[in-house]
């Protein structure tokens, strides 16, 4: 059994690590330059992929304390809560790399745009959720409560996107594939499965924490 | 569903006797708008016109930080000696609970909102709205999600450490979708809206109400039973 889930963990630690770095690496001399940003367009591999991957964590979060709430299994309750972490620390990520390229590009480090007043607002709604985790001192009262907003926060994700859309816009859509260097959607891709393996180390470490810290709990 | 309707009604009532009896919550809150009223212009300083282009927004902040008041009210009162125990025990159902609780807060809020704007509309010598139904019906919208959103939130942070910090931490980014709506609605209602550009608004405020209400709904029972 422990000898199998160390297995699990090196197989999960190694994917993660020799695909970032085979990532990182295409993205920064395989591909090539922006025509106008230059090389400063290169924060899209971690930028892009980290806002990806923090959106795959929060609907982590969404479906597990759906089925927490149903099956009321703390399987479910320990998942939400290490993708929620997981999912704050890469949407802080993608705050500080988009703002560091938003300074050379657009001049400013902080613009009131909907996509950026989303991910801010996501951000403390996670850490909210968060925060009220650390509040609550026993586990199985601290599991029921949490499941209900973890289910509720994620709701208001499309319409705090909509409402701050339709306030104001100025963050470039989207450049589809058909029209951007192959290169530079390979590496794209390429660094949105290495940050995604870098999810699963993640969260696969921070359940084996809470796992042990309920166990610790128990035995109190 | 008719003793549904009827618990919910004397929690509603139990609420509204209770604060008719002590007049605790009802007097500071009033006060503390009205302080914030105050506050805003010495922040602000005291030009009209600049006032008048601010109200909209000073209007609903003052509003969010009132209701935040009426909201930690509405579970904690029931803290004491094991109230809110006994509330759930004796229940019909624990949504009828939730629905009375929503009431009151739905009653306390509006009663803010009224004042509030009667005030403003003194103090920052603004003109009465342009567009009285919008304006009514931006106030009844916001109010709907503000104390569905509110009360299950206060539900939720009764049952933890730290309530005070933690209702506005959790309930204030979860209200941005509707302080957007219910700033711009208001706006239109206050200057007229000759191109019916509040409508995309008031839709907005009613898909966030009919989502969260039930939402909260649904959520609620887990939540109390908790």
């Amino acid at each position: 059994m422990q000898n199998s889930k160390s297995k699990i963990q090196s197989f999960i630690v190694l994917m993660a690590v020799a695909f970032f770095l085979f990532a990182q690496y295409w993205g920064l001399f395989k591909s090539p330059p922006d025509q106008l940003m230059g090389h400063v367009q290169k924060l899209m591999y971690v930028h892009v992929p980290c806002a990806w991957n923090a959106f795959i964590a929060f609907f982590v979060v969404f479906i597990s304390s759906f089925i927490y709430l149903i099956r009321k299994n703390p399987f479910w309750d320990r998942l939400a809560a290490s993708a929620a972490e997981v999912g704050v620390v890469l949407t802080g990520l993608t705050l500080i790399l988009g703002s560091i390229w938003g300074r050379p590009t657009w001049g400013v480090w902080w613009t009131w745009d909907a996509r950026l007043t989303t991910t801010a607002i996501l951000f403390f709604l996670y850490v909210g959720y968060l925060t009220m985790r650390s509040f609550v001192g026993d586990k199985d009262r601290r599991a029921r409560l949490a499941a209900p907003l973890g289910v509720i926060i994620f709701l208001n994700v499309p319409i705090v996107y909509m409402s701050v859309r339709w306030w104001r816009t100025l963050h470039q859509v989207q450049s589809s594939p058909s029209t951007v260097d192959p290169n530079m959607v390979l590496s794209l891709r390429l660094n949105a499965f290495a940050i995604l393996f870098v999810l699963i180390l993640f969260i696969y470490h921070r359940y084996q924490i809470a796992l042990l810290k309920d166990k610790q709990e128990e035995a109190l | 569903m008719k003793s549904f309707l009827r618990c919910a009604a004397a929690v509603f009532y139990k609420d509204l006797l209770s604060e008719l009896r002590r007049r605790e919550y009802v007097n500071s809150l009033l006060f503390f708008s009205l302080l914030t009223i105050f506050l805003f212009s010495f922040a602000m300083g005291t030009e009209p016109d600049l006032l008048r282009k601010l109200a909209p927004g000073l209007y609903w902040m003052i509003l969010i930080f009132s209701a935040t008041l009426a909201l930690e009210r509405s579970f904690f009162t029931e803290l004491d000696a094991g109230c809110l125990d006994g509330l759930l025990l004796y229940s019909t159902s624990l949504r009828a609970v939730f629905l009375g609780k929503w009431a009151s807060n739905f009653f306390f809020i509006g009663m803010v909102q009224i004042l509030v704007a009667l005030m403003m509309t003194a103090l920052y010598n603004l003109e009465s709205p342009r567009n009285p139904p919008l304006f009514f019906a931006g106030l009844l919208l916001a109010n709907i999600g503000i104390s569905t959103l509110g009360t299950f939130y206060a539900a939720l942070v009764t049952q933890s450490r730290a309530r005070q910090v933690l209702l506005p931490l959790l309930l204030f980014p979860m209200l941005i979708p509707l302080l957007l709506g219910s700033v711009y609605v208001t706006e239109y209602a206050l200057s007229g809206d000759p191109f019916h550009q509040a409508t995309l608004w008031l839709k907005l405020l009613v898909a966030y109400d009919s989502i969260f209400l039930a939402a909260c709904f649904a959520a609620i029972e887990p939540l109390l039973e908790a």
